[in-house]
């Protein structure tokens, strides 16, 4: 491995993730081209991605069959897993109370961007709700939590999630 | 569900597919289960969950930047793993 490798490696992850601009990435697509153990790590570094998708959604499915844990159980599921759940649930929730609002007459069209951007918007508030909401279980994290949920209310103050939000910092 | 992807494995003869191996899900699974908190909350948020490095900075109380290095960070031991045990992608 040489030295321009090294730097490679610092990036192949944005590269990977498709955060470089045009230009960063043309560089490492031609160091790419040339250099058989970089795109061996990039091909490792998106299979692991594929890998790691596919435990989490093992592990989602093995949460939701967890009805009512017992909080020694619960405390030795980490926390990530039942965000998700929650976030899950929340989505669908908001989703539908859109989809219900946009099915009634309209007074004025909606475009289709504008219905995306909604839930787009909704889905994001209620997975960030559902994130802070888990975080509130622990008492060293109270500060965070009220700026999360002082972010939501601001950021999205038209989503379901930020009107529960702005129920809990009053 | 392992047991399921596995048998779809036996069952196709094509090298060139893309297949969930069973050796490799386990490989990543022990590497997620070993990662620290530090870094498995970051990448299920950004990864699994959807959101942006920013937006994961918000939930962490994080610098989007800070998350970007830990991403960096977890991914990079995930491909090692997966490398050093010699499982070829």
């Amino acid at each position: 491995m040489d030295r321009s490798c090294e730097d490679i490696k610092e990036i192949l992850v944005d590269y990977a993730d498709g955060q470089l601009s045009q230009s960063e990435s043309n560089k490492i697509a031609e160091h790419l081209a040339e250099c058989e153990h970089c795109r061996e790590m990039l091909e490792a570094l998106r299979r692991s991605l594929e890998l790691a998708e596919v435990v989490w959604e093992d592990g989602l499915a093995e949460a939701k069959e967890i009805r009512a844990p017992s909080p020694r159980k619960a405390r030795k599921i980490r926390w990530p897993r039942y965000a998700a759940v929650a976030a899950g649930i929340l989505l669908m929730l908001t989703t539908s109370i859109i989809w219900r609002a946009l099915v009634r007459p309209a007074e004025k069209e909606i475009s289709f961007a504008e219905i995306e951007r909604r839930i787009t918007e909704a889905g994001t508030a209620a997975r960030l709700l559902a994130a802070a909401e888990l975080l509130a279980e622990y008492p060293e994290a109270e500060a965070i939590v009220k700026e999360q949920y002082r972010y939501i209310v601001e950021t999205y103050p038209e989503t379901v999630a930020a009107a529960q939000a702005k129920l809990k910092i009053q | 569900m392992l047991k399921r992807r596995s048998e779809n494995k036996t069952n196709s003869n094509r090298t060139d597919e893309k297949v969930i191996d069973a050796e490799e899900l386990e490989i990543v699974r022990e590497s997620l289960q070993e990662l620290d908190d530090s870094l498995l909350g970051p990448t299920i948020l950004r990864y699994f969950c959807d959101l942006n490095s920013k937006e994961v900075g918000q939930i962490l109380g994080l610098k989007a930047s800070t998350v970007r290095s830990r991403l960096r960070e977890a991914r990079m031991i995930l491909a090692k793993r997966l490398l050093e045990r010699g499982v070829k992608p």
